[in-house]
C-alpha cells in the first residue's frame, strides 16, 4: 500500500504535491473498496454489474464499486495505463490499482513446511548419509 | 436515622474484539513523531484495523527500515515482534523471517526513501516473489529523518520548502539574508542545489 503521508515540516507548503491541500484537492478515487473477512458473512448491497468481487486467497473478498467507468483493476496493462495518466493530470489516484489473485504465493512456490523452521527435529533437518547417496544415485 | 447511600455506577466493561482484546491492548508507545505527521495517522488506522480484524498481536511481526516511518512501529502494537532492520533492506529480513515462520503475519513498514530509493532492488524482487506479507509504504516525498531531502518519489513540478522560505527572505528585503533569489527555481537540478547550498553553504560558489 502507498499511503501518501505528509510531512508536516518538510513538504506540508504551498506548491507541494504531498500536501494535505494538495491530496485533498486532487484525489481520484477509483473506486469504493469494501473488505470481508473470512469469518464474517456481510451482506452489502451494491448495484450489480457496476462491482467487481475479487477473492483473496484466505477466502477474504474485497468489494470494489467501480467509481470509474471502464476501469478494471484485474488488468495490469490498465493499470499501468492509468497510473501513467494520472501523473500526467496531477490526480492523486487512490483505490485498488491491480490485484492478481491468481500468482502463487513465495510460500507456496517453495513448498515451505507449516512447522516453524526452528521447531522441527534435527533428523528433519539433517538428513544422514544414506539420503545423501540416494541424491547422487539419481544425478547420476 | 438510617442512611442508605446509592453505590457508584459501574463503570460499563470495555469493548472487546472477537478474541477478547480491547483495543488498548494494540496501543505502542508515546509517539516522537512531528504533531500533525501522516504517519501517526497510519499507525491509529492499523491498530484499528489489527483490532477490528481480532488479529491477535503476537502472531504479527512487525518489519521496518530506516526514517521517520520505519521508527513507527514501536507506536503500535507493543505486544508484536518486531525487527528493525538496515536501511532498504526490510523486505529481505522480512522475506527470510516469514520463510522461517509462515504462521507468522508480516507486517512490513517502509518509507519513501527507504523503498524506492536505496531499497528499490529488494522492492522489486519482493513484489516478484509475491510474499505473503502487507507492505505499506508511508510515502511523503522527502527523506524527514535528515532534514527534509527530495526522495525520489517527489516530482519535479514543486518547489522545496527550503526555497520557499529563502524567497521569502528575499522578498521581504531581509538585511541579514544569507541566500541570494534563485528565480524560478522549481526543477531537478535547481532544486537539488538549493538542498546541497543549505547543508554544504556552497552559496557563494553560485
Amino acid at each position: 500500500m502507498d499511503i501518501v503521508s505528509p510531512c508536516v515540516t518538510f513538504n506540508d507548503h504551498e506548491g507541494s504535491t504531498k500536501s494535505y491541500k494538495y491530496v485533498k484537492d486532487h484525489d481520484e478515487p477509483l473506486q469504493e473498496v469494501s473488505f470481508v473477512p473470512h469469518f464474517e458473512d456481510i451482506s452489502v448491497e451494491y448495484d450489480a454489474g457496476s462491482t467487481i468481487e475479487v477473492t483473496m486467497h484466505d477466502g477474504s473478498s474485497l468489494r470494489l464499486r467501480k467509481l470509474e467507468e471502464n476501469y478494471d483493476p484485474t488488468n495490469r496493462v490498465e493499470a499501468i495505463h492509468r497510473l501513467n495518466q494520472s501523473h500526467e493530470k496531477g490526480e492523486v489516484l487512490t483505490g485498488v490499482f491491480y490485484v492478481n489473485t491468481k500468482a502463487p504465493s513465495f510460500i507456496d512456490l517453495l513448498n515451505i513446511t507449516d512447522h516453524p523452521l526452528a521447531t522441527l527435529p534435527e533428523s528433519a533437518v539433517r538428513p544422514g548419509r544414506e539420503v545423501l547417496d540416494q541424491v547422487m544415485e539419481e544425478l547420476r | 436515622m438510617a442512611t442508605t447511600t446509592t453505590p457508584p455506577p459501574q463503570a460499563p466493561a470495555p469493548k472487546t474484539n472477537r478474541i477478547g482484546l480491547t483495543v488498548m491492548e494494540y496501543k505502542g508507545g508515546k509517539t516522537t513523531l512531528c504533531a500533525g505527521c501522516g504517519h501517526n495517522a497510519i499507525s491509529e488506522r492499523i491498530i484499528d484495523a489489527m483490532y477490528e480484524m481480532g488479529v491477535r498481536p503476537e502472531r504479527v511481526i512487525k518489519m521496518s527500515g530506516i526514517g521517520c516511518s520505519s521508527k513507527s512501529p514501536a507506536y503500535f502494537m507493543n505486544r508484536s515482534h518486531s525487527f528493525n532492520s538496515v536501511h532498504g533492506r526490510m523486505p529481505s529480513v522480512t522475506t527470510g523471517a516469514v520463510l522461517a515462520n509462515r504462521n507468522l503475519l508480516a507486517l512490513g513498514v517502509s518509507g519513501d526513501g527507504d523503498t524506492a530509493s536505496i531499497g528499490v532492488g529488494q522492492f522489486v524482487h519482493i513484489m516478484r516473489r509475491n510474499l505473503p506479507m502487507i507492505y505499506i509504504i508511508e510515502d511523503n516525498g522527502v527523506y524527514g529523518l535528515t532534514k527534509g531531502q527530495f526522495s525520489a518519489t517527489a516530482d519535479g513540478r514543486h518547489p522545496c520548502r527550503s526555497f520557499i522560505l529563502r524567497r521569502q527572505e528575499a522578498t521581504s528585503g531581509h538585511a541579514e539574508s544569507r541566500y541570494r533569489s534563485q528565480g524560478d527555481g522549481h526543477v531537478g537540478y535547481r532544486l537539488a542545489l538549493c538542498h546541497l547550498q543549505r547543508s554544504r553553504r556552497l552559496h557563494e560558489i553560485v
